[in-house]
């Protein structure tokens, strides 16, 4: 998911093709002044990309709650994953939008903070949406089906079309929706049999009004650690990175010709393992200035919280405990780095301590190659079961069920059907055979509620995200707090297959490979927007960029990992 | 003066008594509050020997999450059980009622380790909606001819 709404990825880690893409001309410009006050950004990038000292200057602020204010779907409690607006874009007019997930609508603020009004988005469950031209396009889930919906600015529904991902064995799991490299609109997706993203075309470039493509940007990579930028095959920057672990995305480009790009690098195993920084190039392709946008400032995450203004002026939307603010981010012509990676071997991280990992001192304690783990989790995902009405039941009268919140997958089933992989179960440590066996023993499939824990394991069957783990590692049921007891804690740009990405008390993911934008994870978890189902709650495989993880997640592998 | 005397004697061998009643009726449910609170002490302290004393949660659920224990041994069950579960002291207990001759139900806090209220919220990308916060959790003591037993195996967080 790349933090930037109209991001697309020009080059991963150690990639050593050159990656030749064209800018478009984004029709910022002409976005419909229907509703929105003529108003132009207040702060123009020319007047401060040298001197400025602060690294950001904030315009507005916007309250929680209400008519006019950001939602916080749940907060307040320390283990938990508080959700809130998921994107910051702005109009050529200056007004300022925010994608208010969690209460399905777009908030509208003119330049000077004031309030616009909301435009409710038409969908049960909304995934993501995006100014694509002069219009609003949006991912939702409406009657059983996932549907690009392209909107008017005021709303109207202008057509609304299914979305048909290429056909896969797997699962497929939104990730955002993004430009591609030809301008065209994609909706990124993860595919669990690929194990890769796929973009799937949503709207060509050439259906969008007064699109048109701009001058050619390359991305040349020079060595491991150094990338040149190229325009018209003139070299007009060049990025040195202190890891080998970095990705550099090309923005679409203004009318004008100038445009934004935004390095991500991996740095080390603090809170902030990503260095990610903005980089503003004018019409002429010299380099403005750079800033880098304060991410680990918010206080709930937004996937896509950087947006840039018809002038390249940059803004962000920090979020904080009683609302939000909109920010522009001062450019500089030099950022010294806040983290640089560490020299020191992953295993010192921690003391180096001689493991017996015969399991005759531990049972737990055994060694388990990388691959077997990765057999593990996938025998997970391509699991196949046909379940009943009385696996999925939904109103059953024992005291285990009385609890119990039925996976999203199993709402509106009314005949028995075949789910792939193995449900989410809160306290679940099954492997998919038990699960399969379970099931076949007419026993409830999954709880994405809290179960009583006399109830583990004896009339429901599935698995949570510390028991997948557990599981992939061929240990006891741990959860992810003791997980860590069986762990050593390693630099993040060191992670690779069976390593996990662990939050205490709240989420552990299992890794499969990361690249310099983010991760790819197994993890058993719930709400995921998986295509086929409006959500999905279970055993998935997805993509997650860094910005997800600041300063909540740390990097571990097991300590008998070979 | 002698009559008063007599008036008083008779109210207070009334109010003893009963006090007395009351006193009987409410033993059960002092006692197995008082079960309740040992038992989590004792797991708190990793006195497993004498927590097995109140155990009543059964040991199928332990052993699931720990197969290569064998299900006879319970020291070793219950040992595991505080690796998996929140073996915590009880810091409150909200309310207590009785649900029949032999059962007890208690709504109870505890304490995290730093004193502070243990507080169970939504995990794994949950919503509040779907795995709500919780601060108090629901215990069931029964009172068999051993004693009185601890029903339900500490909190779980994943």
């Amino acid at each position: 998911m790349p933090l930037f709404p109209q991001a697309r990825e020009c080059r991963f880690r150690q990639a050593r093709r050159v990656s030749s893409v064209a800018l478009v001309v984004f029709l910022f410009s002409t976005f419909s002044p229907i509703l929105f006050a003529q108003q132009e950004p207040s702060a123009s990038i020319a007047q401060t990309p040298s001197s400025a000292t602060t690294p950001y200057t904030v315009l507005f602020s916007i309250p929680k709650g209400g008519k006019s204010g950001v939602t916080y779907a749940h907060e307040n409690t320390p283990e938990m994953l508080p959700q809130g607006p998921r994107r910051l874009m702005i109009t050529d007019d200056g007004t300022f939008l925010v994608f208010d997930a969690a209460a399905n609508r777009l908030l509208r603020y003119s330049s000077s903070g004031t309030f616009q009004g909301t435009l409710e988005l038409p969908a049960t469950t909304l995934f993501d949406t995006i100014i694509y031209g002069h219009e609003l396009y949006v991912v939702g889930f409406q009657n059983d089906q996932w549907k690009l919906m392209h909107l008017s600015m005021d709303g109207k529904v202008l057509d609304a079309n299914p979305i048909t991902p290429p056909r896969s064995s797997g699962m497929q799991v939104f990730d955002t929706l993004k430009v591609n490299a030809s301008g065209d609109l994609v909706l990124e997706i993860t595919d669990s049999a690929l194990r890769s993203t796929v973009d799937v075309p949503l709207v060509s470039a050439s259906n969008v009004k007064k699109a048109a493509m701009n001058a050619a940007v390359e991305i040349h990579s020079k060595d491991a650690q150094t990338d040149e930028l190229n325009v018209k095959g003139r070299t007009i920057d060049t990025i040195g990175f202190h890891s080998r672990m970095h990705a550099f995305k090309v923005f679409p480009a203004h009318e004008n010709g100038a445009f934004e790009a935004r390095t991500t690098e991996v740095t080390d195993n603090s809170a902030m393992p990503v260095d990610d920084v903005m980089r503003s190039y004018g019409p002429d392709g010299k380099l403005r200035g750079m800033a880098r946008p304060p991410v680990a400032e918010n206080y709930i995450s937004v996937p896509e919280s950087v947006a840039s203004g018809s002038d390249g002026t940059l803004y962000a939307l920090i979020t904080r405990p009683d609302g939000a603010n909109i920010v522009r981010l001062s450019l500089q012509k030099s950022l010294s780095p806040v983290a640089v990676p560490s020299a020191t071997p992953a295993t010192a991280l921690t003391a180096s301590v001689t493991v017996d990992c015969s399991g005759k001192t531990n049972p737990d304690l055994k060694t388990r190659t990388r691959s077997a783990m990765a057999t593990q989790a996938n025998a997970y995902l391509s699991n196949s079961k046909s379940l009943t009405m009385r696996n999925m039941d939904i109103a059953a009268p024992t005291r285990c069920d009385k609890q119990r919140t039925a996976p999203s997958q199993f709402v509106g089933k009314k005949t028995t059907t075949t789910f792939p992989s193995v449900p989410y179960l809160w306290g679940g440590y099954d492997l998919p055979g038990t699960f399969n066996s379970a099931m076949d023993s007419d026993r409830v499939a999954g709880n994405s509620g809290m179960t009583y824990p006399s109830c583990f394991g004896t009339s429901l069957a599935g698995v949570d995200c510390s028991g997948f783990v557990s599981r992939v590692w061929n240990i006891r049921q741990q959860t992810t707090a003791s997980l860590l007891n069986f762990s050593t804690s390693i630099n993040t740009f060191n992670l690779s297959t069976g390593d996990i990405l662990d939050y205490p008390g709240n989420h552990v993911m299992l890794v499969d490979r990361i690249d310099g934008n983010g991760a790819y994870v197994w993890e058993s978890t719930v709400g995921v927007p998986a295509y086929g189902y409006g959500k999905f709650d279970g055993v998935s495989y997805r993509y997650y960029s860094w910005s997800y993880f600041l300063g909540k997640y740390q990097s571990y592998k097991y300590q008998c990992v070979s | 003066m002698p009559r008063s005397l007599s008036i008083i004697g008779l109210c207070f061998i009334l109010l003893c008594t009963q006090g007395c009643k009351d006193s009987g009726k409410n033993s059960d449910v002092e006692r197995a509050r008082d079960a309740l609170i040992t038992y989590f002490r004792l797991l708190h302290d990793h006195q497993y020997n004498d927590a097995l004393r109140y155990h009543g949660g059964g040991f199928e659920r332990i052993n699931n999450g720990a197969p290569d224990i064998s299900p006879d041994d319970h020291i070793a069950l219950l040992t595991y059980s505080c690796e998996l579960f929140r073996c915590l002291e009880v810091r409150n207990i909200l309310s207590q009622r009785q649900l029949s001759q032999k059962e007890f139900l208690f709504r109870v806090q505890f304490s995290n380790e730093d004193g502070t209220l243990f507080t169970r919220g939504p995990c794994c990308g949950a919503t509040e909606q779907m795995q709500p916060t919780e601060t108090a959790f629901d215990y069931h003591v029964d009172k068999t001819g051993s004693g009185f037993l601890v029903m339900d195996l500490p909190p779980y967080v994943p």
